[in-house]
């Protein structure tokens, strides 16, 4: 064995004993990096969570009578309601006490200026 | 979903996407599989075990951040964490120079005599201790070579990815690192129980 060759074998032999010597992770060291890890990874769920959308008016009204499905019904219902009103008040009137169809007739041609 | 462990044969870049995609045994895998050799290299480059483990846990953390930015099949995982932890390790190793020198080997105190029973671990013991001593007489690249072609057993390619340089100037460096082991262990050798 040469020189060159006797100092690779005694280093080696150096390198060998200095591995089975390598530190071992203690485990707050590894409770430390996976804190770290579900910090990072709820970190990145909340920014990437869908952010809504701010509110127009439209939405906020509707919201105000219940969402689309009242606010539609609220509409239809006073459609209807204006419609059975125009077409044959006599059906409605005929239920308020101390009026006629007659008078209310009257009354609701001056009122809306109409020739019923 | 299925636990991993760091036997799992599933790659380090699935390991990462799972990791992105918020699984938490992914996190674990990838910490069992790297941080033994990732905390060994600082260990190695630092001399101290408690900034070791400091550098261990930074490097980690921003392998954890860099996840949902990883590029599948462009870096190994293991190489990229060997590179940030040596830069780590220099960017300590320069705020500490003038605070504090190189360890000389012939002041690290000798270990107690102890009963023939333990002579054999003892040698190993001495032997890794003395190492330790000798590389931090190195200077700080051949240090960093060193540790990673012989300890952590890197090939020269993959040194000179991890340092960024040549192949041909990870020889140079071995080379020198080498002799300058061997100069350092000169007055210990026959303690030691070594011949050159």
């Amino acid at each position: 064995m040469n020189e060159h060759e006797k100092h690779d074998a005694a280093l080696n032999a150096m390198f060998t004993a200095a591995k089975a010597e390598d530190p071992v992770p203690s485990g707050d060291l590894m409770a430390r990096i996976m804190a770290d890890a579900a910090a990072v990874q709820t970190q990145a769920a909340v920014v990437s969570a869908p952010i809504p959308a701010p509110k127009s008016i439209l939405h906020i009204l509707s919201d105000a009578f219940g969402g689309w499905a009242g606010a539609s019904t609220l509409a239809a219902c006073v459609g209807l309601g204006l419609m059975v009103g125009f077409t044959s008040p006599e059906t409605i009137l005929s239920f308020v006490p101390g009026t006629t169809a007659e008078a209310s007739e009257d009354a609701f041609g001056l009122y809306f200026d109409t020739d019923l | 979903m299925m636990p991993f462990d760091s036997q799992s044969e599933i790659s380090d870049d699935a390991l990462m996407v799972l990791f992105a995609n918020g699984d938490a045994d992914a996190a674990s895998a990838l910490a069992h599989r790297h941080t033994s050799r990732v905390l060994a290299l600082a260990y190695r480059m630092l001399g101290d075990q408690a900034e070791a483990e400091d550098v261990a846990q930074e490097a980690l953390m921003r392998l954890w951040k860099i996840a949902s930015e990883w590029r599948q099949g462009e870096a190994k995982v293991s190489t990229w964490l060997y590179r940030v932890a040596s830069n780590l390790c220099t960017d300590r190793l320069r705020k500490h120079s003038g605070k504090r020198r190189p360890a000389d080997i012939d002041s690290v105190a000798e270990p107690a005599d102890e009963t023939p029973s333990v002579e054999k671990k003892m040698i190993g013991q001495d032997r890794a201790d003395a190492l330790q001593s000798a590389l931090q007489t190195l200077p700080e690249r051949q240090r960093q070579a060193v540790s990673l072609r012989f300890l952590q057993e890197l090939s020269n390619p993959e040194v000179a990815g991890v340092m960024d340089i040549s192949v041909d100037a990870v020889e140079s460096l071995l080379a020198r690192g080498k002799r300058g082991l061997a100069t350092a262990l000169e007055g210990r050798k026959t303690e030691l129980g070594l011949e050159f």
